[in-house]
Order: C-alpha cells, then sequence, then structure tokens
C-alpha cells in the first residue's frame, strides 16, 4: 500500500508538470474538467486520501506533506477561481504554482511519520488545513494578478479581488483553529514566536489590502488603483511563503519541520 | 471634539496603525527576543545594543509603544464600527423603495421593455414573480407610477461590523487574561501534590486554593513492525487529584491536548522526567512463603532489617547469565560473615536455598517520574473563545452572503402602453447576481396577465 500511494504520488506530479507545459507550450486547453491538472487533482486527493488511512493522522505533518498539500490547495484553487472565461488564462502561471511544491515535495523524504502526541487532535487537520487552502487561494490570486497585469479585464479583477477576500477567510479561520489548538496543548491561545507573528503579519497584510479601497485618495494619501490592488494581491503569495516555509526553514519556532 | 472623533474614526489611521505592527512585528522576528546580553553582544557593538534596548527591541512585543499601538488599534477599530453602524442601520431601516432616475443611473443592472394593458395589472403580476426571486415586495402607488421593490441578505450589511467588533472582542478577553490570569509551570513527583506554582515571569507563586496530587506519570512508546518498542513516544499522561480540605473532589488522567481544569485554573501535560534514581523493589518473606514487608533499595544504600540484619543492593544486570533482569544483593547478619547473591526477577524462589527463615525476592527496578505542569489561569479566554466564533461568523456574513435588491417602476406611456424598467443590485459576488438577473428580467418579460 505505501508503495502504491507513492504511484499515486508520482502521477499526480506527471499530471501538474504536463498541464504545465501544455500551457507553456501554447497548447489550445482542455474543457475544466478534461484537462491534465483535473487529473492530477484526482489522483493527487487518492494519494492524500490513501496516506490519511496510512498514517492515521492527517497527512499534514513535515516538510514533504506540508509541500504536497500547498500543491494540493492550490490546484484546489484553479477550479474555485479560475474556472470560466478571461480566468482561465492564469491556468498558465498557476500550473507552475501547483507543480513546484510538488515538485520539491519529490525531493525530500516520503516516510510515514507516526501521530506525535501533539498532533493528536481534530485541532491540528483544521488548523492546517484552512492555512493551506487560504495559501493555495493565494497562490491562484498570485496567477490572477499576473493575467491581470498582462491583459486586464474585469472578469480577472474580480476573480482575483474574490481571492483575497476567501483566502483571507480561510486563513482568519486556520488562525482561530491554531488558537484554540495553542490553548488545549499549551494553555495559552497566543505566543510571541516568529511562527505566529509572521502569520500576524500575513494577516494584517491582507487585512490592510481589503480596505485600501475603501479610502477616497486626497490630499496626504495616494490613490489605489486596480493594477496596484491586483499587485499587491500577487505580492501577498510572497508574504505568505515567506510565513508558510521562511520562518519554519530559517527561525525558531513551534513549527519547524 | 468631532476633529478627534473623525481621527479616530479614520480608516486612514487603521491602515497606518495595521502597517506600523506589521512592519515593527517583522524587526521582532529578526531580533531575537528575550536573549540574554551576552548572546547580543555577539551579534551587535555596544552602541547598537544602547539603542535597540532604549527602543525596547529585545522585548518589544511587551515594550510600552507596542502596546500603545494595540490598544490605539482596539480604540481606532471601536470608532470605525461606532461611527459607520448607525449609517448602515439608518439606510437598511429606510430602504428606498422608489426607482428614480437618479438610482436607475447609478446601477449597472437595467433593463427596460413595454407592455399592454395597465400598470395595475402588470404590478400585480411582476409582485409575484419578484416575490418568487427575491422576497415578499413592497408596492408603492405614486399616483400613476407604481414602484414594486424586494431585498434579500440585509444581513450582509452587518457582516463587517460583526467582525471588527469581534476583534476587539479578542483584544478585550485578552486583556482580561493578562491582568487577571497567571501562566505557571510545576514539576511534580509521583505521589506528591502542590498547593502553588511558581508564575513565571516574576518572582511570585500563585496559591491554587487546592492541592494537586501525581498519583501516577507514565510513557507509552510506540512499537516497530516486530513489536520492538522504538524511542518514538505515543503518549505522556498524568494521573491527577484535585484535593479540597483532604478530600479528593477530582480525578483526570491528562495527555498532551486533554488539559485538567479546576476552578478555572487549567494543568497541561507539558514534560517530565526522572525523579532521583531507579530503586529495586524487594520483597522479604517469611519460610512459609508470606511477604513480611516490602523494601525499596538504591544503589549501595544499607536497609535494616530489624531483628535480622541489613540488606544493600550492589549490582544490577539487565540479563544475568541469559534469564533476565536481577539483582545483586549483600546480607550482613550479626554474628555471621556477610553474604552476597543474586536475585533474579524471574525466578522468585530462587533465594530460598539459602535456608534461612527469611528469603528475598527481586520485583524488579522501579523508576520514580515527575510530571511537568503547565499551568495557566485565563479568565478573558472564554471571551477570546467568544470573538473568534463572532469573528468567523462575522467573516461569513460579510464574504459569503449578498444584500439584493430589485426594483420594478411600472409608467403609463403616452402611448397607451406601459413603461417598465428592471433595476437590480447586489453588494457581493455580481457575477451570480447579472445571472440571476437575467433570469429574473426574462420571467417578468415572458408573464402574461
Amino acid at each position: 500500500m505505501f508503495g502504491l500511494h507513492l504511484v499515486l504520488f508520482w502521477l499526480s506530479l506527471f499530471a501538474y508538470c504536463l498541464e504545465a507545459g501544455l500551457q507553456i507550450g501554447g497548447v489550445p486547453s482542455k474543457p475544466v474538467f478534461r484537462s491534465a491538472l483535473f487529473a492530477g487533482l484526482v489522483l493527487h486527493a487518492l494519494f492524500l486520501g490513501l496516506r490519511w488511512a496510512l498514517s492515521g493522522h492527517a497527512p499534514m505533518a513535515g516538510l514533504f506533506e506540508s509541500l504536497t498539500v500547498f500543491s494540493f490547495c492550490s490546484a484546489l484553487a484553479a477550479f474555485l477561481f479560475c474556472r470560466s472565461g478571461e480566468t482561465r488564462l492564469a491556468w498558465k502561471p498557476l500550473s507552475l504554482l501547483v507543480a513546484f511544491p510538488q515538485a520539491g515535495a519529490a525531493l525530500v523524504g516520503k516516510q510515514l511519520t507516526p501521530l506525535y502526541p501533539a498532533l493528536d487532535t481534530p485541532w491540528f487537520a483544521t488548523h492546517v488545513g484552512f492555512s493551506f487552502l487560504g495559501y493555495g487561494i493565494f497562490a491562484a490570486g498570485l496567477a490572477l494578478a499576473w493575467v491581470y497585469m498582462r491583459k486586464g479585464g474585469e472578469e480577472v479583477y474580480r476573480a482575483g479581488a474574490r481571492s483575497a477576500l476567501y483566502g483571507f477567510s480561510a486563513f482568519s479561520a486556520g488562525m482561530v483553529c491554531g488558537g484554540i489548538w495553542a490553548f488545549y496543548a499549551w494553555g495559552s491561545y497566543w505566543i510571541w514566536t516568529p511562527k505566529e507573528i509572521w502569520s500576524v503579519v500575513l494577516w494584517l497584510y491582507f487585512a490592510v489590502l481589503t480596505h485600501l479601497k475603501f479610502i477616497t485618495p486626497g490630499p496626504g494619501w495616494p490613490g489605489w488603483s486596480r493594477r496596484m490592488e491586483m499587485g499587491a494581491t500577487g505580492a501577498g503569495y510572497f508574504v505568505m511563503l515567506a510565513t508558510f516555509l521562511g520562518v519554519s526553514l530559517l527561525l525558531r519556532s513551534s513549527h519547524s519541520f | 471634539m468631532d476633529k478627534v472623533w473623525n481621527f479616530f474614526a479614520s480608516l486612514k489611521l487603521a491602515i497606518t496603525l495595521i502597517i506600523i505592527m506589521a512592519v515593527s512585528s517583522i524587526f521582532g522576528t529578526i531580533i531575537e527576543q528575550n536573549q540574554p546580553m551576552e548572546k547580543y553582544r555577539q551579534f551587535y557593538t555596544d552602541a547598537t545594543i544602547r539603542v535597540l534596548d532604549a527602543l525596547s527591541l529585545f522585548d518589544m512585543y511587551h515594550s510600552w509603544w507596542f502596546l500603545l499601538l494595540l490598544v490605539l488599534f482596539t480604540v481606532n477599530l471601536a470608532c470605525c464600527t461606532l461611527d459607520r453602524l448607525p449609517r448602515v442601520v439608518k439606510v437598511v431601516r429606510n430602504p428606498k423603495t422608489t426607482l428614480d432616475e437618479g438610482l436607475e443611473k447609478s446601477l449597472g443592472l437595467v433593463g427596460r421593455w413595454k407592455k399592454k394593458g395597465t400598470a395595475a395589472a402588470w404590478a400585480e403580476k411582476y409582485s409575484e414573480a419578484v416575490a418568487k426571486a427575491i422576497g415578499k415586495p413592497l408596492v408603492t402607488d405614486n399616483s400613476d407610477t407604481i414602484h414594486i421593490y424586494a431585498e434579500r441578505g440585509v444581513v450582509s450589511r452587518f457582516g463587517v461590523y460583526v467582525t471588527h467588533t469581534s476583534i476587539v472582542i479578542i483584544f478585550i478577553g485578552a486583556i482580561i487574561g493578562n491582568v487577571m490570569g497567571y501562566k505557571g509551570y510545576v514539576n511534580i513527583v509521583e505521589g506528591q501534590s502542590v498547593r502553588s506554582v511558581p508564575v513565571r515571569g516574576g518572582t511570585k507563586t500563585a496559591d491554587l486554593g487546592f492541592e494537586v496530587r501525581c498519583n501516577k506519570f507514565w510513557v507509552t512508546y510506540y512499537t516497530d513492525q516486530h513489536g520492538h518498542e522504538t524511542q518514538q513516544p505515543k503518549e505522556y499522561a498524568s494521573d491527577l487529584s484535585v484535593i479540597e480540605n483532604g478530600r479528593e473532589v477530582a480525578r483526570k488522567k491528562i495527555v498532551v491536548n486533554d488539559p485538567l481544569q479546576h476552578n478555572g485554573i487549567w494543568f497541561y501535560q507539558s514534560s517530565y522526567g526522572q525523579a532521583g534514581s531507579a530503586t529495586a523493589q524487594v520483597t522479604l518473606h517469611d519460610a512459609a512463603g508470606a511477604p513480611v514487608t516490602n523494601l525499596a533499595l538504591s544503589a549501595g544504600q544499607k536497609v535494616g532489617l530489624s531483628g535480622y540484619g541489613t540488606v544493600t543492593g550492589v549490582d544490577y544486570q539487565q540479563n544475568f547469565q541469559g534469564i533476565g533482569p536481577a539483582l545483586l544483593v549483600t546480607l550482613e547478619k550479626p554474628g555471621s560473615p556477610p553474604a552476597q547473591f543474586w536475585l533474579p526477577q524471574g525466578r522468585p524462589e530462587s533465594d530460598r536455598q539459602r535456608k534461612d527463615p527469611y528469603y528475598f525476592s527481586f520485583r524488579g527496578l522501579s523508576q520514580a517520574f515527575y510530571t511537568g505542569l503547565q499551568v495557566a489561569k485565563d479568565p478573558g479566554v472564554n471571551v477570546v473563545w467568544a470573538g473568534c466564533a463572532l469573528m468567523v461568523i462575522g467573516i461569513i456574513i460579510a464574504f459569503f452572503t449578498s444584500h439584493q435588491r430589485v426594483w420594478v417602476r411600472l409608467t403609463p406611456s403616452p402611448d397607451g402602453r406601459v413603461d417598465v424598467v428592471l433595476a437590480g443590485a447586489a453588494t457581493r459576488n455580481r457575477l451570480a447576481f447579472e445571472k440571476k438577473f437575467e433570469k429574473i428580467q426574462d420571467d417578468l418579460k415572458s408573464v402574461a396577465v
């Protein structure tokens, strides 16, 4: 079974790379649910489900599982935010944002880990699940921002703005679940460590982003155009990367892999 | 006064504060917080250290200026809400129920057509259709022009205020917890109890008001595919009792993620360790085999047995001559030379061969543990949870519901027909509403009197 579930992993990576190759090669896109990306997503879902059953815990612990779940949520976001019309153009950059973390996961150790006592709680899966859902949606945001910067378009702008709101919502839910978990595990819903602080930085970033358009520009306050909003939406992906990978890999924290 | 209010109720202030908080927070992750001075001296010059220390950047999250930022932000958020909420309530309570020209121009979704018949007859039909699509309509008859208005999802307008209020509530809960609560840490050796705990970040101790006893601590490990124990811990657990006035009033086995709570004080499984060195459990039997007394022998320590002699645990072997764990003891009886012999754990009767009035059996080594407990009293935590719940509800309302409004205006036309104008607006998910609007328009057009 362990071998089989890794076969599913490699197949989904292959499908994602195929989608990215077709997109970059300029091959006309297939209908959404007949695309290589969709095939990859289905294989990926089977892989994660099987791994969950094999390890007995949500497949979200350690670097390998984090990266592959990140890739999965990015792929999922393609079907939530870039399904129709001009937003399909975002598949070109997004397929790369899906393939990269999955390829990264392919390079690290894939052994099953037993359930650490600290992870033995439903708040583990909800905290990490919601956070990664937000991260995946931010990936769609970057892809949509990229399309908007090059081609513009009302539909793309709306999808991009919606991705910021929905990603922010999912991430907020993830933070709430993390607070509840921390309280039951450590007796404190909040501690001042780099991961928590960077989560707040990411949260504040999107809080500012979603509010800036409500200010009418005037003396002493610069205007805020749609281009700037989309640019900031795309840049949010990199703030997220700093939070997700930067802190866990570079700084000492409760969230190191 | 107005100026002060407007300053605190401004979105610009909110954005400025958020950006300052975010940027300074990043500094706090680059400069490691709360480290000993020697560590900072390795990285910074004395002058730099003086500057950073003056700005409280070595413990910035508890510095006066960071707390001031948090308080300012909370006040700002509260003022923003108090400033805008009455306006929204007013708009919601007095909806624009007639479609005048100004409103018509401001709306993106407008459809126009003509019908034969009377405005009143069409108004009745259209009301039914609008009721089905949106909700119970309000019909206004202005001399000869008839207005139909319907709305749904008005609660969507309040989502943003629910979310903002939730953040203020979370901050209030955090302040209550910080002022009235404490965090501490205590080690309890198995079989012992504590009445107070040292509080973290100070020299004070907090009186619990009751006693907590650790009855037992244990750690279990995962086994590998051959059934052997691995080094990978599976569960840390403490069996705790709460004792009030000498009576046990509560008892619980706590594990990581499942704490004990009593009188608002929480006890969390946090760490553990060995309390002292291991002792050998030895039983003294009489010749008939009945146990006389139980002994706990520490290595090298002489234990007296009145009327018999002294016994000392000398050595222990995990696998003695292939028959498993065994203890080497020295027995000294008055008037006879010291005797040294092994007590294999698996053969409790083996010492009978000495043919003495008493014989020993070894029941195994015993290691006492202490359990390390995180102790927390946080009277604000339920306020924080209420704020969190409200935040999730607020976000769902704000981002996933939409205030949808539809207007229909029926005016008799000079050519004897009826001029129909249909208009619509939605606060969220306009794409979906556009489709819905198209459908309403098709439905209205196809209705027959």
